[in-house]
């Protein structure tokens, strides 16, 4: 009996240790049904009606008659958190139209995802039929070829996204050219600044002023040193938050023929940070830190940040919360969107569909409904504020959008103006994969060079150790 | 054939095996295949591997990056770890006499940062040491002692952050190792204080001549855990590290510790999983050589002792 009992006890004891192991690995939320608690807005209403006209293929298939579940894995808030006013999420969207595709959502942070993703691939299980790609790294998912040709039948995007911008597209193309993404969404770059700001110390609130103010880099920091001698307001919270207007400049890739390229653009931006840092015209604070943020209802006159940077990150800043901090004042609807020295683009997040998955049909529709559907992404973009990859949709939001933290300012006009600029710019031939180490390398240069740690020419030195460090395939001069 | 039979002697080894099963595996294993892999180039641009010998092994002398990550590691420490020894020690001897009132209060106190997350304390302290709004740069033009302009930037400055990052520490440990040496100093018999008291030492003598000497094997405990942990530090460094580039190392890469260095090279960039694997191992030995000479320099002569004189 008592051997019995002892026996049972290993058991347990070792089959629990297995399963807890084996459990730990996959933390699985799952998002479905939820729909049915949501108050629709009338927009989401009508996706239901209009949706087997948008698309050829879905004029003939009812969504509702497709069945099953695909796994999702993603680091976007979009696909389950609510906004503000408990618009409806992504995936509970989605599920509006096909309410028998369930989706099994796993939320990776945005740091991790990568590599959590790469070990799915090298172990070959628990691959995720859909799973993202964020510009830092999405081409990382080109070059080892673990997403589905969409050019391709029986998907056929390229007539689906004809509407869409070109730079948005060709971002994700291989090297036959064929789309292996879509995205729900483009990502133009801004300079937001505050209007209360500009107008005690430059005399002009306007949109268009004030980007007249700052057309050259030289303009923009003679516009600094007016806002500290009229306010005492700093012109950037740090040098730091100026890259993407560098980077995005650049007229080659950082890497040709496995050379590291160092442009006269990205010295310049060594030498635009040192004068803005020496004419004290920065909080000195670092992108994302809590200076930096509290920085958005203090001092600071502008930050650069893109399209998602208006509801990702300014809005939930500058909006009085239920529970206020003593002493700040929120500057909700003192803000504008200006166009700064030069156009940028910064982040965006692209879906696409693996190719091991075994629900290759039901992964596209959600895919082709997140990134293509024209009426979700219409209401998307009127719920949320968010601006789509299509141009058409964007056309008609920005035809009556207004946004009440900036002031009524409509952003989408804004951001479609700076869209229709970036097209045309080339700028997806020239990234590559190294892009974002490098940036990260040389950030840490300029850091050290701005703060007088170094040199000039031993920050450059340092930036280029730090390249061959991460990379030692890439050759510097 | 001799038929099996299930001894109730036998029932440890079966209770052990989970243990057992899961070293193998999730320990044993990795170590071996990441010995393994640090004789290989293995890396995102060569997804094979080719074996190439001793290669990282050599790199590893010429890796300024890797030298210098050993300085930080060991200053970091260092200065880490003097202060703590310090003020553990220090703070046992006092919370252990009876006077002391509310002593479980202040003990629950100082062992309370070690309890708080990493990135906790990196948010905690990037507030305490910003430059232009920061809080102690604030206190400090408040009280006068610095004026507006001169503001410090702590973070950006190799000594500063440096400093700051053994500060945190020692703050996070002290109350840690403090508890560790309470425990060891209780357990010394009350007899030996009594007689040196009838020989008419003092405290002071007493705590030199007795307690020292008596919780020397805690001591080396502490002190081979910590070096093992502070060799082997990375989250502090790595949250305190500027800017967004977090596993950037700071200002002239003045915290880029071992590990930091480690994982740079084979879990960002090129992924260089070979030559991550080499540093691991070279980190391996270091910790292992230094553990040793420890154990060696505390116990030296031991055995022939007998403190307790019975």
């Amino acid at each position: 009996m008592k051997k019995v009992f002892l026996w049972l006890m290993v058991v347990t004891i070792s089959t629990t240790m297995v399963v807890a192991f084996s459990l730990a690995g996959c933390k699985t939320t799952t998002t479905t049904e939820a729909t049915t608690a949501i108050e629709t807005t009338t927009a989401t209403e009508t996706t239901t009606a209009t949706t087997a006209a948008a698309t050829t293929e879905a004029a003939t298939v009812d969504p509702a008659s497709f069945k099953g579940e695909i796994n999702l894995m993603a680091f976007n808030d979009e696909f389950d958190v609510q906004g503000a006013k408990g618009e409806p999420t992504m995936i509970e969207m989605f599920n509006k139209v096909y309410p028998n595709i369930k989706v099994n959502f796993t939320k990776v942070p945005s740091g991790e995802i990568a590599e959590r993703l790469e070990s799915t691939f090298s172990a070959g299980v628990g691959i995720p039929d859909v799973f993202v790609g964020e510009q830092a790294w999405v081409l990382r998912w080109i070059t080892e070829d673990v997403w589905e040709n969409l050019s391709a039948a029986p998907y056929n995007a390229e007539d689906l996204t004809k509407d869409q911008f070109s730079y948005v597209k060709d971002f994700v193309r291989d090297k036959e050219g064929n789309l292996r993404g879509l995205t729900f969404q483009a990502t133009p770059g801004a300079v937001f600044y505050r209007r209360s700001i500009a107008q005690k110390a430059l005399g002009v609130t306007a949109p268009n002023d004030v980007s007249a103010l700052m057309t050259t880099w030289d303009d923009f920091i003679a516009m600094g040193k007016t806002i500290k001698e009229k306010t005492g307001d700093y012109l950037v919270a740090g040098p730091r938050d100026l890259q993407r207007l560098f980077f995005f400049a650049k007229k080659q890739p950082w890497v040709v023929d496995g050379k590291l390229v160092i442009e006269d653009v990205v010295l310049n931006y060594l030498d635009i940070s040192k004068k803005i840092r020496d004419a004290g015209l920065d909080a000195g604070a670092l992108t994302w830190s809590p200076d930096w943020t509290a920085g958005m209802n203090g001092k600071v006159f502008s930050y650069v940040l893109p399209t998602w940077g208006l509801f990702f990150v300014i809005e939930p800043n500058i909006t009085k919360p239920a529970e206020p901090v003593k002493g700040v004042t929120y500057s909700y609807g003192d803000w504008g969107l200006a166009s700064g020295p030069a156009s940028y683009m910064w982040g965006g997040t692209w879906l696409g569909i693996s190719k091991k998955s075994e629900k290759k049909d039901l992964a596209w529709e959600f895919v082709k409904f997140i990134t293509t559907n024209k009426d979700f992404l219409k209401s998307w973009s009127e719920l949320r504020g968010d601006f789509t990859s299509d141009k058409v949709v964007d056309a008609e939001v920005a035809a009556t959008a207004s946004r009440p933290s900036l002031a009524g300012q409509n952003h989408m006009q804004y951001f479609l103006d700076q869209a229709n600029k970036l097209d045309g710019s080339g700028w997806a031939k020239r990234v590559t994969q190294y892009d974002e180490d490098i940036q990260n390398a040389f950030m840490d240069a300029l850091g050290d060079y701005v703060d007088g740690n170094t040199t000039r020419d031993a920050a450059i030195q340092a930036f280029k150790d730090a390249v061959v460090a991460l990379y030692p395939e890439i050759s510097v001069q | 054939m001799r038929k099996f039979s299930f001894k109730t002697n036998n029932y440890g080894y079966i209770f052990l095996l989970p243990f057992f099963i899961t070293f193998l595996a999730l320990q044993l294993y990795p170590i071996l295949y990441t010995l393994y892999l640090s004789f290989t180039n293995l890396s995102a641009a060569n997804p094979q591997g080719d074996f190439i010998g001793f290669g990282n092994y050599i790199k590893l002398f010429t890796d300024k990056f890797f030298l210098q990550s050993i300085g930080n590691t060991w200053r970091i420490w260092i200065f880490n770890f003097i202060p703590q020894l310090i003020f553990a020690v220090g703070l046992a001897a006092i919370l252990t006499r009876d006077k002391i009132r509310g002593k479980s209060f202040f003990r629950g106190v100082y062992f309370l940062p070690n309890l708080v997350t990493a990135a906790s304390v990196g948010i905690l302290f990037n507030v305490l040491l910003g430059w232009k709004d920061g809080s102690i740069n604030n206190i400090l033009v408040a009280l006068h002692i610095i004026g507006e302009d001169a503001k410090i930037h702590f973070l950006a400055r190799p000594v500063w952050i440096s400093s700051s990052v053994s500060a945190i520490l020692w703050w996070m440990w002290f109350g840690h190792s403090m508890i560790l040496f309470m425990a060891a100093m209780i357990a010394v018999p009350r007899d030996l204080y009594d007689a040196a008291a009838v020989d008419g030492a003092n405290a002071w003598h007493s705590f030199w001549k007795i307690t020292l000497p008596q919780i020397r094997p805690i001591m080396v405990y502490v002190l081979v855990t910590s070096l093992i942990g502070g060799l082997n530090n990375f989250d502090i460094p790595y949250v305190m590290g500027e800017g967004q580039n977090l596993g950037g190392g700071g200002p002239m890469k003045s915290i880029l510790t071992m590990v930091m260095h480690l994982y740079n090279t084979a879990f960002t960039g090129g992924r260089q999983r070979g030559y991550g694997s080499a540093i691991a191992f070279a980190l391996f030995i270091i910790v292992l050589i230094f553990s040793l000479i420890i154990f060696r320099v505390m116990f030296r002569g031991r055995d022939t002792e007998n403190p307790r004189g019975v």
